[in-house]
């Protein structure tokens, strides 16, 4: 940049007008930052709820009650938990019933699990992962980082790792695939070499936190490039231990279901630490899990 | 319309505030500097040879105002903050994601420092480079040097207040690297972390080093550095020769009561006089518009930044679970890399603390006045040389140890 100071001198910019040229583009920038931070996600979600809602309500008091609600950030507290859930400002009526055939992110849960399972007392991310005080989709659903997410949330079957955290054992047909996983560590004998808890082998690493693990604990190799998913990883591990690199483990021949249940139970095993009044003790019939 | 802007400035509360004329005139001009707090940053006249912006590329200026921006920034984001190890991660996580425009107030504060950080060590480039550190500047570039390890420790001691990971294992290997000091280094370590371990007593340290202590500093050593530079003859010029000659100055200011407005001693140009005016030209509008041009392109920069790329917040701080490798604030790598060749003594105190004695003693070591705002002046070949590879191996080290460090701190690709 090359100012010509005698030009300069000639022109005399009058203070008005440099005045104005940096109120112009400070308020351009403004209006940019406006555009593209103020106009966030959960408040058209919250705005479409009202519409909706509206149009459902039939007596005068549903619609009195619609009325009164208000966009903002909506969270839930779970001090037991430690936890800030602010999932339902997006998910805003997701314990409401009539909202089952809306799409995402309005529609209501599915299944009769809120029933026994209160967002109340329990939250969201307690069951499906994510980052819960964040309010972008991409940041709550672990999908803002590049690599691999830190936050990642548990889909598919990989959600019932989520059970094993309070239930001792699980032979509902909601949960038999982390009951199978349980199952296989047995008849595997994972136990010779692994450590679980306080009893097991030491040849190979202590798996008693290991659902704990993040994207970056494991190994890659050099061949991988693709998105980094921890469950992903544990189920081509176990299928190949020498998938990524290679391994001094035992390769069992799994097939992908075994290797799939196996990875949910491993997922469940979390140092979080869960107030025994949310841990549900052994009740189930022993000999009907084995089946 | 007119008549009303006519009455508005020649109101009694205009007047107050505003107390010179419509600055299309030269005595108005320099009514504008001198009667305003200007007077205090920039003479009346100053050197055209300084205005050149390929001559100092704003460097300096760019620094003070990215420092503004961290006071601003840094003030707005302490309304939120709870230093505490219970709560801070999760009121950063309240910032990023509950605070109206707290994710860009964030990113801009991170991007700034880091970017203030960029802006020093150039700026120290910059006037090692054009031999601006030469008398009468030699105690300024002492006083610069003391900001720059001021930067590095506001930028090092900010590091930690997230409480994530990142930050955490951080300054627990940076803080490692204080135990290189001789005999003393794990009291220096408890000193700066308040004990053994980075916890809650080091995490209020680092707070209180970062929003008071040493931004307290830094402005008390800007405000010096900011007289000196005006007092000791502004920009550096290659005309603007030093003349010894204190002998008759000395004499000269027995009899003479100086203003402020007295040019500085010993220099061959006197400002406020006509002695040479094809040399001067008036402060405003020329410098101020190109600072505020300046500023504004900066703070744009830094803004659309901010929207698109948010400042790294990993998950929350566990001492139990080490990444590997863990790596220090970048600008700290290039010793962090020394270490891993060497010991702690080398990397982690003989060769920053040398570094630092070297570069204030630069202007005593060779007290001449050779090649001054000339930039790379060839009758300075030497120092040049031995200025630019200690730079360059700085940079390699940093852009190893950033890039080529896998686990264990072994040699990877960083693709």
């Amino acid at each position: 940049m090359k100012i010509n100071l005698n030009n300069l001198k000639k022109v005399k910019i009058e203070s008005v007008f440099l005045l104005s040229v940096v109120f112009l583009v400070f308020s351009l920038i403004y209006f940019l930052v406006f555009i593209f931070d103020f106009q966030t996600d959960w408040a058209n979600y919250q705005e479409s709820y009202k519409d909706i809602s509206s149009r459902m309500a039939k007596t005068d008091q549903e619609k009195e009650l619609i009325n009164q609600f208000e966009v903002n950030i909506k969270q839930i507290h779970i001090k037991e938990l430690n936890k800030t859930d602010r999932c339902i400002s997006c998910h805003v009526s997701i314990d409401e019933e009539k909202f089952k055939n809306i799409k995402q992110p309005l529609t209501s849960h599915p299944g009769e699990y809120l029933k026994n399972h209160p967002i109340e007392k329990f939250g969201c991310t307690i069951c499906h992962g994510g980052l819960g005080m964040a309010t972008t989709t991409e940041s709550a659903h672990g999908a803002a980082e590049e690599e691999g997410s830190l936050y990642p949330m548990l889909g598919g079957v990989f959600i019932q790792s989520s059970c094993g955290k309070c239930h001792a054992e699980n032979s509902y047909k909601e949960t038999s695939v982390i009951g199978k996983g349980k199952r296989l560590f047995d008849l595997y004998g994972c136990n010779v070499c692994h450590k679980l808890y306080k009893s097991g082998g030491t040849a190979g690493p202590d798996l008693t936190k290991i659902g704990a693990k993040k994207y970056y604990d494991v190994s890659w190799g050099s061949e991988y490039h693709g998105d980094k998913n921890i469950s992903e990883w544990l189920v081509n591990h176990f299928e190949n231990p020498s998938y990524y690199y290679e391994s001094k483990m035992m390769d069992f021949k799994m097939n992908n279901e075994n290797a799939t249940a196996l990875a949910v139970y491993m997922l469940s095993l979390v140092p979080e630490e869960i107030p025994t009044e949310y841990v549900v003790k052994k009740k189930e019939n022993i000999s009907e899990v084995i089946k | 319309m007119n008549n009303i802007i006519e009455k508005l400035k020649s109101s009694r509360l205009a007047k107050s505030i505003i107390r010179h004329g419509n600055p299309d005139n030269d005595l108005d001009r320099s009514l504008l500097m001198n009667n305003n707090f200007f007077l205090h940053l920039h003479p009346v006249k100053i050197n055209k040879h300084g205005l050149k912006f390929n001559y100092t590329f704003g460097l300096g200026g760019i620094s003070f105002f990215l420092f503004l921006i961290l006071v601003i920034t840094g003030g707005l984001l302490m309304f939120y903050y709870i230093p505490s190890t219970e709560k801070a991660y999760k009121s950063v996580l309240d910032i990023v994601y509950t605070v109206p425009y707290g994710r860009i107030i964030r990113n801009m504060h991170r991007w700034a420092a880091q970017g203030m950080v960029v802006a020093v060590l150039l700026h120290m480039c910059r006037v090692f480079f054009t031999g601006s550190f030469k008398e009468p500047r030699e105690f300024n570039w002492v006083i610069g040097v003391f900001l720059f390890v001021l930067t590095l420790g506001l930028s090092f001691t900010g590091y930690l207040l997230p409480w994530d990971q990142l930050a955490f294992w951080a300054i627990t290997v940076g803080s490692d690297m204080a135990k290189g000091v001789p005999i003393i280094g794990e009291e220096v370590r408890f000193l700066l972390l308040g004990g053994n371990i980075v916890d809650q007593n080091a995490l209020i340290r680092f707070y209180t080093l970062h929003v008071f202590i040493l931004p307290a500093l830094a402005v008390i050593l800007m405000f010096v550095h900011f007289w000196r530079v005006r007092k000791d003859g502004g920009i550096s010029s290659p005309k603007n020769t030093y003349i010894n000659s204190s002998v008759n100055t000395e004499k000269e200011s027995q009899k003479k009561t100086y203003t402020l407005m007295t040019a500085p001693k010993n220099l061959k140009i006197t400002y406020g006089t006509d002695k040479e005016p094809d040399e001067l030209v008036m402060t405003y509008p020329n410098l101020l518009i190109m600072e505020i041009i300046a500023g504004v392109i900066v703070f744009l920069l830094l803004l659309l930044m901010s929207v698109y790329f948010n400042a790294p917040l990993e998950e929350l701080a566990n001492p139990l679970k080490t990444p590997n490798p863990a790596k220090s604030p970048w600008y700290f790598i290039a010793l962090q890399e020394i270490v891993s060749h060497t010991t702690a003594f080398w990397g982690g105190f003989f060769i920053p603390a040398a570094a630092i004695i070297i570069l204030m003693a630069v202007p005593y070591i060779k007290p001449d006045h050779n090649g001054v705002g000339v930039w790379f002046a060839r009758e300075r070949k030497k120092e040049l040389i031995v200025f630019a590879s200690a730079l360059g191996l700085a940079i390699l080290l940093t852009i190893i140890g950033q890039y080529f460090r896998g686990p264990g701190w072994s040699f990877v690709l960083p693709f």
